[in-house]
């Protein structure tokens, strides 16, 4: 059963680390429902390092640059030039998946070959010092958000932007911030996929993990710490798949194993009703 | 001696409303100076412009005699200027103790919550404030306490001109005087203070010079010495003249199918409780309340925000739920709180926060007027809904460049009349007013309750809660204190103005 549990857990990490990205956005009064094409980009960004030589944390580490200019690239449309969030999340997604694609043609061929890079080692509990990690940073932003300056203009931000102007704060440089350490956060998530989960790129690689972190947030009310339960529910219930799955023999086709972890999310969001705790400017464009 | 803050021939359009035509104003140190006119003026207005969060059309404006120019808000705060805004500008989601932390200049990076509450206890003991529970949400505040909240951040900062818009107008009488007295100590250390304020009695007290605007031009500055209070009360009075004086005269109800309900000769009380008591976890607990109201009875509640007052009101319009039975016309609304039940019961509701709660800011003033009751079977009837809000609008003397502006762009007290005019077209057999003349000039203010009045000589019954001790008489009707949500046995309107602070203030009459 520790097995089981450690294999929930590397699971739940890429989800929390882009759930608690997406959290922080969000806050400030963004959102980025392209966190999946983000994710794709940090995933890919993470291969390529690792494939021209780089180690697995160097991988990470630019897979976490990439993500940087990818929250950059996001708040230069949605946030300083006020197009609508939605469509240009949209649009992200599309771009990050036929991108990646592309991009994973070039590198390495129309060989049809799996091409495996080196995993991050294990650290504790057979899981790698990153993933642990990444149990740790919605705690973090939850230190951030209640006792700091910054964190006081991010949630102003997010809950009324007048406000935080009328203070003498920037709306478009606090959402810009937040989108750059979001962007961060989700290629980080999409990196640790490639790095732990199955060393290695495929098209479409984070399958969803990216709309399951934005269904998260939800979940968790917009409140940092709850993100970890969630996190852990879907990351045991994707575990529990691969499980059922290995088992075969129960006459239920696969698909419905590959959707357990989308429908349990649905249901836990259906439970936890209404969109309380949402912050009052979500979405709004900047004053 | 260089004004510490000068606005040289400020002009400032809105579509095709001038708001301001080249008004100067200047602002010694060392002085309180109000700066007084009907709703619609240009006050907040130009004091937005000053405070750098509205860029004017023309005009400068200087600081300590040298040219600033405010592209942001932030602008204005460096160069030493606060803003008290008329609603307040504060996190709803984040506590007050937060808040005040969001609000103070000189907050270090990291801040436990402990210090921060130390913040509140410590703001609140300085500036004799009420702010409430440190770990309160804002937005479940009543709008009194949102408001000492912002007058206290502004004051943290330490600000060289500060600048208050209708700070008293939801203070109570102890916090209006412990209000002036820090005023006055900032000003005798040589800061400046700009008072926005509709209360003369406040002007003269406590003000040095003063400066009248009507219609966006200013109309006359002198030292409050100079003059008199009959002598502005009269500029002021002038300054609303045609707009809601005239138009009273031919004022009509406007005739409504409600009207048939609002028959005077009816045996039953238009509005009764019995044992009755709001459910809100978050508020003060409110004693078991029976009253009786019969067709065309007013009855004042005159309390101090956050006493319980504003929830009773609520509960009775359906807004909150609640024990015990409330029957409007004979008919019982159920606890759970419905408010149609009561509006179809007859009910009229005038809420507190008239942005918030009483006004969709994002429709017209037509589409506003006509939310209760749309007419149209499928496709709205534009045309009726225009001739409705045009005669409403001119007897209510709104100031608005037409029907289709959006309500959100009105000027505070103006919104106020719009949502009035709304409940009491209605013809309604019950109404509960909330602060109905909350941020209203005196004229307005006057225009009000004179209409509330009418509505109970047509035979409707009235209740109505504000927190200003001086309104409370002018209605002529009974009146009973609420203090901690507990109802004080009915007083008088000639109770003694000092009794009755004595019995808001929670002290023994």
């Amino acid at each position: 059963m520790s097995g089981f549990f450690a294999i929930a857990l590397l699971l739940a990490a890429p989800l929390l680390l882009a759930a608690t990205g997406e959290l922080l956005l969000e806050r400030a009064g963004s959102i980025q429902i392209g966190l999946e094409g983000t994710m794709l980009i940090g995933a890919f960004t993470a291969f390529a390092a690792a494939r021209s030589g780089a180690g697995p944390h160097a991988a990470l580490l630019a897979a976490a640059c990439a993500g940087l200019l990818a929250g950059a690239a996001f708040a230069a449309f949605a946030v300083a030039g006020r197009a609508d969030p939605i469509l240009v999340g949209t649009a992200w997604n599309l771009v990050a998946a036929g991108g990646t694609a592309f991009s994973y043609r070039l590198l390495a061929g129309a060989t049809g070959s799996v091409l495996e890079v080196k995993a991050l080692p294990p650290f504790a509990f057979g899981l790698p010092a990153a993933a642990l990690a990444a149990f740790f940073v919605p705690a973090v932003l939850e230190v951030f958000l209640t006792r700091t300056r910054p964190g006081l203009a991010l949630v102003a931000a997010g809950d009324n932007p007048l406000a935080l102007e009328a203070t003498g704060g920037s709306v478009v440089a606090v959402r810009t911030a937040a989108s750059v350490a979001a962007g961060a956060l989700g290629a980080l998530g999409g990196a640790l996929l490639v790095l732990t989960v199955s060393p290695t790129f495929v098209e479409g690689v984070t399958a969803g993990r990216g709309f399951l972190a934005l269904a998260l947030v939800v979940f968790a009310r917009w409140k940092p710490l709850r993100l970890v339960p969630g996190a852990l529910l879907v990351g045991g219930a994707t575990a529990l798949q691969y499980r059922l799955q290995a088992g075969g023999g129960t006459g239920i086709p696969y698909a419905v194993f590959l959707a357990l972890p989308g429908l349990l999310a649905l249901f836990a969001l259906a439970a936890a009703r209404g969109r309380g705790g949402a912050p009052k400017a979500l979405g709004t464009p900047a004053p | 001696m260089l004004p510490s803050l000068e606005l040289r021939g400020i002009s400032k359009r809105f579509g095709e409303t001038q708001a301001l035509s080249e008004v100067s104003l200047s602002i010694l140190p060392g002085e309180i100076h109000a700066l007084l006119g009907e709703n619609g003026a240009g006050k907040s207005t130009l004091v937005s412009i000053a405070a750098g969060r509205l860029a004017a059309d023309a005009g400068e404006i200087l600081r300590n005699g040298s040219p600033v120019s405010f592209d942001r808000a932030r602008d204005a705060r460096d160069a030493g200027l606060a803003l008290v805004p008329q609603h307040d500008l504060l996190i709803g989601a984040a506590s007050v103790a937060d808040n005040l932390a969001f609000l103070d200049p000189n907050a270090p990076f990291f801040e436990s919550p402990a210090a921060r509450r130390a913040r509140v206890i410590r703001l609140a003991q300085r500036f004799a404030l009420d702010l409430g529970d440190a770990n309160a949400r804002v937005d479940a505040l009543p709008v009194g306490t949102r408001q000492r909240i912002e007058i206290a951040g502004a004051l943290t900062g330490h600000p060289e001109v500060l600048i208050l818009d209708e700070p008293t107008a939801v203070l109570s009488p102890d916090e209006t005087a412990a209000l002036f007295a820090s005023l006055r100590k900032r000003a005798d250390a040589g800061g400046a203070v700009v008072l926005i304020t509709h209360r003369l009695a406040e002007v003269f007290a406590g003000a040095d010079r003063l400066t009248l605007l009507a219609r966006g031009r200013s109309v006359k500055t002198c030292r409050v010495s100079e003059t008199t209070p009959e002598e502005i009360g009269g500029l002021l009075l002038a300054g609303a003249e045609g707009e809601t004086r005239e138009k009273e005269k031919d004022f009509d109800t406007h005739p409504s199918k409600h009207a048939a309900r609002s028959a005077a000769n009816q045996p039953l009380p238009s509005l009764e409780l019995t044992g009755f008591a709001p459910h809100l976890a978050s508020a003060v607990r409110t004693e078991n309340v029976s009253l009786s109201l019969s067709p065309g009875e007013l009855l004042v509640l005159l309390a101090i925000d956050g006493n319980g007052a504003d929830t009773i009101a609520r509960a009775i319009a359906g807004l909150e739920r609640f024990s015990g039975r409330v029957e409007v016309g004979g008919v019982s609304l159920p606890p759970s709180g419905d408010p149609l039940a009561f509006r179809a019961a007859g009910g009229a509701f005038v809420p507190a926060d008239r942005r918030e709660e009483g006004l969709v800011a994002s429709l017209s003033l037509e589409e506003n007027l006509a939310l209760p009751d749309p007419p149209g079977r499928v496709f709205l009837d534009r045309s009726a809904m225009r001739a409705h809000a045009g005669d409403l609008l001119a007897s209510f003397g709104v100031r608005a460049a037409s029907s289709t502006a959006l309500a959100g762009s009105l000027s505070g007290g103006n919104q106020q009349k719009v949502v009035l005019a709304r409940e009491l077209s209605r013809s309604p057999r019950v109404l509960v007013a909330v602060h109905p003349t909350r941020g209203l000039d005196l004229a307005s203010a006057a225009a009000v309750r004179r209409r509330i009045l009418d509505v109970c000589r047509s035979g409707a019954a009235a209740l109505v809660i504000t927190a200003d001790l001086d309104e409370a008489p002018l209605f002529g009707a009974p009146l009973r204190v609420v203090t901690r949500g507990r109802l004080s046995a009915p007083l008088q309107p000639t109770t003694p103005v000092e009794t009755l602070g004595r019995l808001m203030a929670g002290l023994a009459a």
